[in-house]
């Protein structure tokens, strides 16, 4: 089984799924190579 | 963090249940200007209304990157003055991952939580009283040690 996480792209979007869900949003700033 | 951290199962169960994962390339614009980003990985927990409560650089481990996220997430309870959801966060953290990097801020922030909601010092006097049992040399122990004279 893969152990997948499933990443919004757009700040706009996870905030509004945040806000819906009453979450705090994680953003990962990574170095795509 | 690809190749060790993000498959961790408990890694990804957490994430997925407890956090709105974002995630973007150190350069994009204009979020890498907007948060500062200088170097990769940045790891920054966000509230829902897009304020900045909790920040790492570099890689961590699985273990100490659920800690962080748990500290994140009682920081932003914090700083928003939900004192009752902080306080279980700091919790969760100190019982699951109390060798975390992460544990000796949790005990010193609660010490704060405590005190802010109870307007009493015995909270900041009990942290740093743990702190220093538990955490000696910890940069932590030191910034809470006027707390001892409470």
């Amino acid at each position: 089984m893969t152990n997948q996480i499933t990443w919004h792209k757009d700040m706009q979007a996870a905030l509004a799924t945040a806000q819906k869900e009453n979450k705090p949003v994680l953003i990962d700033f990574f170095n795509p190579g | 963090m690809d190749a060790v951290t993000y498959p961790d199962a408990k890694v990804t169960a957490f994430i997925s249940s407890s956090v709105v994962p974002l995630r973007v390339a150190f350069d994009s614009q204009p979020l890498a200007t907007e948060f500062n980003v200088k170097w990769t990985p940045t790891l920054i927990t966000l509230d829902a209304n897009g304020k900045e409560h909790h920040r790492t650089v570099g890689f961590l481990p699985p273990e100490e990157l659920i800690a962080s996220l748990v500290l994140g997430m009682a920081k932003a309870d914090l700083d928003n003055e939900r004192f009752d959801g902080a306080l279980k966060h700091f919790d969760m953290l100190l019982q699951q991952y109390p060798k975390s990097d992460a544990a000796p801020e949790a005990i010193f922030l609660r010490g704060v939580c405590g005190y802010k909601s109870t307007h009493t010092p015995k909270p900041l006097k009990d942290a740093y009283e743990k702190l220093a049992a538990a955490y000696p040399s910890s940069e932590w122990t030191k910034r809470a040690y006027p707390y001892r004279l409470l």
